[in-house]
């Protein structure tokens, strides 16, 4: 693979992550109302880890940087459980409005 | 080693790495053996003596005592200055334990390093990996085999893309059914690239299972991860890792490492 082929190959990667973001949102959202269900929960968990992940790898620094915080928010009541307040559970809101804003 | 281990270790001295310490843990090839490197990850960001056998689990304190020794001794590790080290200790008991009660000081001693909490605000990673196994002959014309333990499509695509380029053949497993099938797919993979937090199983299990069974115990794994910790990284070290690898990575390291492990030029 030429230097050009392969410059190529990664600006569609690039592309094709960054059409792929409104769904994942969408899937965040939709397993965030569904708060308190422990199940959802831990999968929002799971794919706001993935994102952290994988966010910078694809040209999305600031995206990556949201999700790991909302992830690292999230761990403890994955992990131990229980209630969250109404000021915890905007501070999640905001981490998801935060997340669309970052990949803009 | 080398090193004159004959150095007084107190256990209340407070260690760092130096930068060739630094360089073991961030720099994406390393000779050191896994009780060393271990003892590198709790060190990171500066620990007590005391805290460091505390969590090592495989050695005694006074093999701990010794082994820092001759890490400092060999420039890996450091005396961290008493004005910083003291600032850091308090710093991180108070934004831990607004209330330093005597059962909070103790719990926060039983960390295994004091700047734990600052390296967490500041994104912990490691680019660690080692070749601990000979390479593997291959029949003649057949590329390496490598497994990519992934659950984001984009990423795996994207690695991919860069293992297929670098002469391997990757194959990807998304999930606990793909990674036994992948598994029970000749030709044996001669490398795993194993992320952790997987939608139905996790990779330290897979780990696990792998160091357990008679033919794949012996293949190189690295962990991608965004489990960035060093309880993590401790985990997959112990747990017979030859590397580790934090999201999110630069494409070059990884690639670096994985040549590193494969034993590739």
């Amino acid at each position: 693979m030429t230097t050009d082929a392969l410059k190529e190959k990664l600006a569609q990667l690039n592309a094709e992550y960054r059409d792929a973001l409104p769904a994942k949102f969408s899937e965040i959202d939709a397993l965030w109302a569904r708060y308190p269900d422990a199940g959802a929960l831990a999968e929002l968990h799971r794919l706001l880890h993935t994102m952290a992940g994988s966010a910078k790898v694809f040209g999305f620094a600031a995206l990556g940087g949201v999700a790991r915080e909302a992830e690292n928010v999230l761990a403890p009541i994955v992990k131990e459980g229980g209630a969250l307040d109404a000021q915890f559970r905007q501070r999640i809101d905001a981490l998801l409005q935060a997340l669309r804003q970052a990949a803009i | 080693m080398a090193a004159d281990s004959r150095l007084l270790i107190d256990l209340q001295d407070i260690y760092e790495l130096t930068e060739k310490g630094n360089k073991e843990l961030r720099g994406a090839h390393t000779v050191l053996g896994q009780q060393q490197l271990e003892i590198l990850v709790l060190a990171d960001g500066m620990a007590s003596v005391d805290a460091i056998s505390r969590s090592v689990r495989t050695l005694k304190r006074e093999e701990v005592m010794k082994t820092v020794g001759e890490m400092v001794a060999d420039g890996l590790l450091r005396q961290a200055p008493k004005a910083e080290a003291a600032a850091l200790d308090f710093g991180t008991l108070l934004s831990k334990h607004m209330s330093l009660s005597p059962g909070a000081l103790a719990e926060a001693n039983e960390e295994a390093g004091v700047g734990a909490a600052s390296l967490q605000r500041q994104g912990y990673f490691v680019r660690i990996a080692r070749r601990t196994r000979p390479p593997r002959n291959l029949p003649a014309g057949r590329k390496p085999a490598v497994i990519i333990v992934e659950d984001d499509p984009h990423l795996s695509k994207l690695l991919k893309t860069f293992l297929v380029l670098e002469g391997l053949e990757p194959r990807i497993a998304s999930k606990r059914d793909d990674v036994l099938k992948q598994f029970r797919t000749p030709p044996a993979p001669d490398l795993v690239l194993l992320d952790v937090m997987l939608p139905d199983t996790d990779g330290f299990d897979v780990l696990a299972a792998m160091r357990r069974h008679p033919v794949l115990k012996s293949v190189p794994v690295i962990m991608l991860t965004g489990k960035a910790t060093r309880e993590s990284v401790q985990k997959g070290l112990a747990g017979g890792a030859d590397g580790y690898i934090t999201k999110p990575f630069e494409v070059d390291v990884l690639m670096a490492a994985l040549k590193v492990v494969l034993g590739m030029p």
